[in-house]
């Protein structure tokens, strides 16, 4: 889980491994790691959550912390444009380090669809770039299952 | 029992667990792991002599390959890995750091307790974050107010520039008829600065409210040719001052008074603001003998009004993207803060429209906006170029029921576009003539302004919604001496519903989904219209039978649902007229996320009235398609929305989602492959696996 600070990173690992969100903001220190074992068409996949720190001013994406990756999503707040930016610049590190990478970009916050700075015509903008991306929220649900079997097909290489 | 040397218990007890590579995958303890590790790693740490990160902490186990690395490297290379969280067999979590290193050429691996220092950097970064989230909202709201503070010295600013003009002319010793306009036009910019202080001074607290419900469509309309005119009008003097002329395009010139053909969403004073933006712009770069020319062009479901000046041009490197966007200068900028054309590309595009420049081929550049047209002309447009193509029906039923026996004039006020467009659609093949509006307020004040045979008012619309408009109608009808015909156009059919609005004194209702034969016999039946076949229940009418029931619409005539949705289908709802579903599909599927997302956000608000009108808005429109499982989720969240209650909410919504995209998927084809309206880039799914709107990237 990549993206920048309060983007809902954390939440949206809690509300897809233990369908629970919170309404508070706790910001996260660090890496937690959770599992989640998962059914894609006849393959089971065990996914290794890796929810990582959000990255500002304060705190950096280690490379150490991308050893194994398989695949990420990357997470922005569509209430936040500066997010996406985050978020795209993000892959761009990331892309660099590890070379090609199977990666979901998750517009979250969708419940607050009304407040989005991310518009229509940016999201025209990636689709151009070969983003498709996904409108989530840890607070409904919505989008959220979507989100990570789409990475998890992504990862098994096979067609949505 | 062999007591642990001093170093080890010393490493333990200040929170260290000290191991060394064993091997495969394994590291062996160097004294006894401190009790914070067990609780950690559970079994794993209290296997003898043996600890296998793989099966104690995918973390530990992807840091032991950086570990190797270090390892294999020997000399004085350490590998940090950072902080992380685990979590023990009791739930509770600790913050750990491991390091890895090579010490007297023994490879070493370290994990250490850092709860309390990691408590400590979460407090901090928590305050810094918070804080930081806080000043971007702040910095969100400034910006706001920046813009809104710039429309106002803009529009008051607006009566100056005029005025200037004026007294500029006023020295140049004109004959008395032009002198006497002059002043005049003068002496009108003096009273409307004067209102628009008083109205910022009224209005200051609510402007953002405004520009909020512009957001989300207030449903007003504006006459672009009359606009244009009005700002040559007053303009032209500041031009003349410069040297400079400013003129109508010949065509609108040619068209004297106004006209329904140029009517587009929008909101008179806003349409003002971004006319004289434009013009401003313009009279900055216009040398004196050029002429700047305004009008407005079709394009085809859009009207395109448009500045073109005769100056310089854009400067190589300048875009469209870069002169509208916040702050955004051109040409050297010599403009003022860099919103005024900001402001018109966020208020067209709040309108449904765009904006834009270009460079003319002739010279100068050319300003542009285009705004969506007025149902009205739009479906005028439609049905001219659908008559046009229209091939004959070849059972001749299309004939049958295009023209009613007389022309009605009709009202018609739902807040949802889509039955709106549906309803006028099919009552001007009729060849009624139609007014819509978008709510209760405005359909009074049409029925005050003209007659109307019959008015077809929605229940359940925002403000004032269908029976109280109806009361209000009929209130005024006392002073006047006359009676409208006033149908409710509701999508509840319950004996309460029809009881409402029997004591909101109106004559009937039309129950949405309609088919068109139904709504054509309601309101021809209303208006003491009825062609021969209805007028058997019309002398039934006058023998007693009550009128609601006479022109009601009963659930029966709503066509049947289909066994399942196809295009087919969707398109014998409609009389198996393709060009008119194809035309309603556009509309569903540009207004179905609006409408949709409504819904969710009400959802995520809670149960209440608030679910139970976006809801209501939502049933409505897809009715008109007959999309069964659609009707029927939105129906239990109207309901859950009336008795506020949200239980299975998530589940209706889930269904609800798949639905509509079910629904969007087939509409798509039938509207000719597009997926007007759809965010950009979304994909169409097979219903079976549709969801809400998603899109993916396998990079």
């Amino acid at each position: 889980m990549l993206g920048s600070f309060s983007v809902g990173k954390t939440s949206l690992v809690r509300r897809y491994v233990e369908s629970l969100f919170s309404d508070k903001y706790h910001t996260t220190v660090g890496v937690k790691v959770d599992k989640k074992t998962i059914h894609v068409g006849d393959d089971e996949l065990m996914l290794m959550l890796w929810d990582i720190y959000g990255e500002d001013d304060f705190q950096k994406l280690r490379r150490s912390d991308l050893n194994g990756t398989s695949g990420y999503l990357l997470v922005a707040d569509g209430t936040r444009r500066a997010t996406l930016e985050k978020a795209l610049e993000l892959h761009e590190r990331v892309q660099g380090a590890l070379g090609t990478t199977p990666a979901v970009l998750v517009v979250n916050k969708f419940d607050l669809a009304a407040d989005w700075e991310v518009t229509p015509e940016m999201e025209q903008d990636l689709h151009g770039r070969g983003w498709e991306p996904v409108h989530s929220s840890a607070k409904t649900g919505e989008g959220v299952e979507e989100a990570f079997l789409a990475l998890a097909r992504a990862m098994l290489g096979q067609k949505s | 029992m062999k007591e642990a040397p001093l170093h080890e218990t010393l490493l333990a007890r200040l929170g260290y667990a000290v191991f060394e590579d064993a091997g495969g995958g394994a590291l062996a303890p160097v004294g006894p792991p401190p009790e914070w590790f067990v609780r950690a790693f559970g079994a794993a740490a209290t296997a003898v002599g043996r600890f296998v990160p793989a099966d104690a902490s995918p973390f530990l186990e992807n840091f032991l390959a950086e570990a190797e690395r270090v390892w294999a490297g020997g000399g004085t290379g350490r590998a940090e890995s950072g902080a992380w969280v685990e979590r023990g067999a009791d739930g509770a979590e600790v913050a750990l750091e491991a390091e890895a290193l090579v010490l007297q050429g023994r490879r070493i691996l370290f994990v250490v307790n850092q709860q309390q220092r990691f408590d400590e950097t979460s407090r901090m970064l928590q305050i810094a974050r918070v804080d930081k989230l806080a000043h971007e909202r702040l910095l969100r709201e400034i910006q706001a107010k920046e813009i809104l503070l710039h429309c106002i010295v803009h529009d008051l600013s607006q009566p100056l520039t005029a005025l200037r003009g004026c007294l500029s002319l006023l020295t140049m010793g004109l004959p008395p008829d032009k002198l006497k306009e002059v002043v005049e036009i003068a002496d009108r910019q003096t009273h409307r600065q004067e209102e628009m202080i008083r109205d910022v001074l009224k209005a200051f607290s609510s402007e953002m409210a405004v520009l909020q419900a512009a957001a989300a469509g207030s449903g007003h309309t504006v006459d672009l040719a009359q606009g244009a005119r009005e700002v040559v009008s007053e303009y032209a003097a500041a031009f003349a001052s410069q040297g400079a002329a400013l003129a109508l395009h010949p065509r609108l010139e040619a068209q004297p008074g106004t006209s329904g053909e140029w009517r587009a969403a929008g909101e008179p004073e806003r349409l003002r603001r971004i006319f004289t933006n434009y013009l401003e712009n313009a009279l900055r770069y216009s040398p004196a003998g050029s002429v700047v020319t305004v009008g407005v062009e079709e394009d085809g479901a859009f009207l395109r009004a448009f500045v073109d000046d005769q100056g310089p041009g854009l400067p190589e490197g300048v875009t469209a993207a870069n002169l509208f966007r916040l702050f955004g200068k051109g040409k050297g900028s010599t403009g003022k803060a860099g919103l005024g054309l900001y402001f018109c590309k966020i208020t067209a595009e709040r309108w449904g429209g765009s904006v834009g420049c270009r460079n003319r081929a002739e010279g100068g550049t050319r300003f542009w906006f285009s705004l969506p047209r007025a149902q009205g002309a739009a479906t005028q447009a439609a049905r001219r170029e659908d008559e046009a193509a229209m091939p004959q029906s070849p059972d001749g039923s299309e004939e049958a029921l295009r023209q009613a026996e007389r022309r009605l004039r009709i009202l018609l006020a739902d807040d949802v576009e889509i039955n709106r467009l549906m309803a006028a659609e099919l009552l001007e093949r009729r060849g009624h003539e139609v007014v819509s509006v978008s709510n209760g307020r405005a359909a009074v004040a049409a029925a005050r302004e003209r007659p109307f045979d019959v008015a077809l008012l929605d229940v359940q619309m925002p403000g004032m919604d269908g029976l109280e408009a109806a009361r209000a109608i009929r209130a005024g009808e006392l002073a006047q001496g006359r009676k409208l015909a006033i149908l409710a156009f509701t999508a509840n059919d319950l004996p309460e519903d029809r009881e409402q609005i029997r004591l909101a004194g109106m004559d009937g209702h039309v129950v949405k989904p309609f088919d068109r034969e139904t709504l054509y016999r309601a309101v021809e039946s209303a208006a003491g219209s009825a062609p021969a076949r209805t007028a058997e229940r019309s002398a039934e009418r006058s023998a007693g039978q009550s009128p609601e029931v006479e022109a009601g619409a009963s659930a029966e005539g709503e066509p049947p649902p289909p066994a399942a949705l196809t295009e087919d289908s969707i398109v014998a709802r409609f009389g198996g007229d393709p060009r008119l579903a194809a035309q309603l599909a556009r509309m569903f599927l540009k207004d179905s996320p609006r409408l949709l997302s409504a819904v969710r956000r009400a959802a995520a608000r809670g149960a209440g009235p608030e679910l139970a009108r976006a809801a209501h808005a939502l049933k409505g429109a897809v009715g008109h398609f007959g999309a069964q499982t659609a009707r029927q989720a939105v129906a239990r969240l109207e309901d859950m929305g009336k008795r506020e209650e949200s239980k299975g909410m998530r589940e209706a919504l889930a269904e609800l989602s798949a639905a509509v995209e079910a629904l969007r998927g087939e509409l798509s084809r039938l509207a000719g492959g597009k997926r007007a309206g759809v965010r950009a880039g979304a994909k169409e799914r097979k219903p079976a696996k549709a969801k809400a709107r998603r899109k993916r990237r396998a990079g």
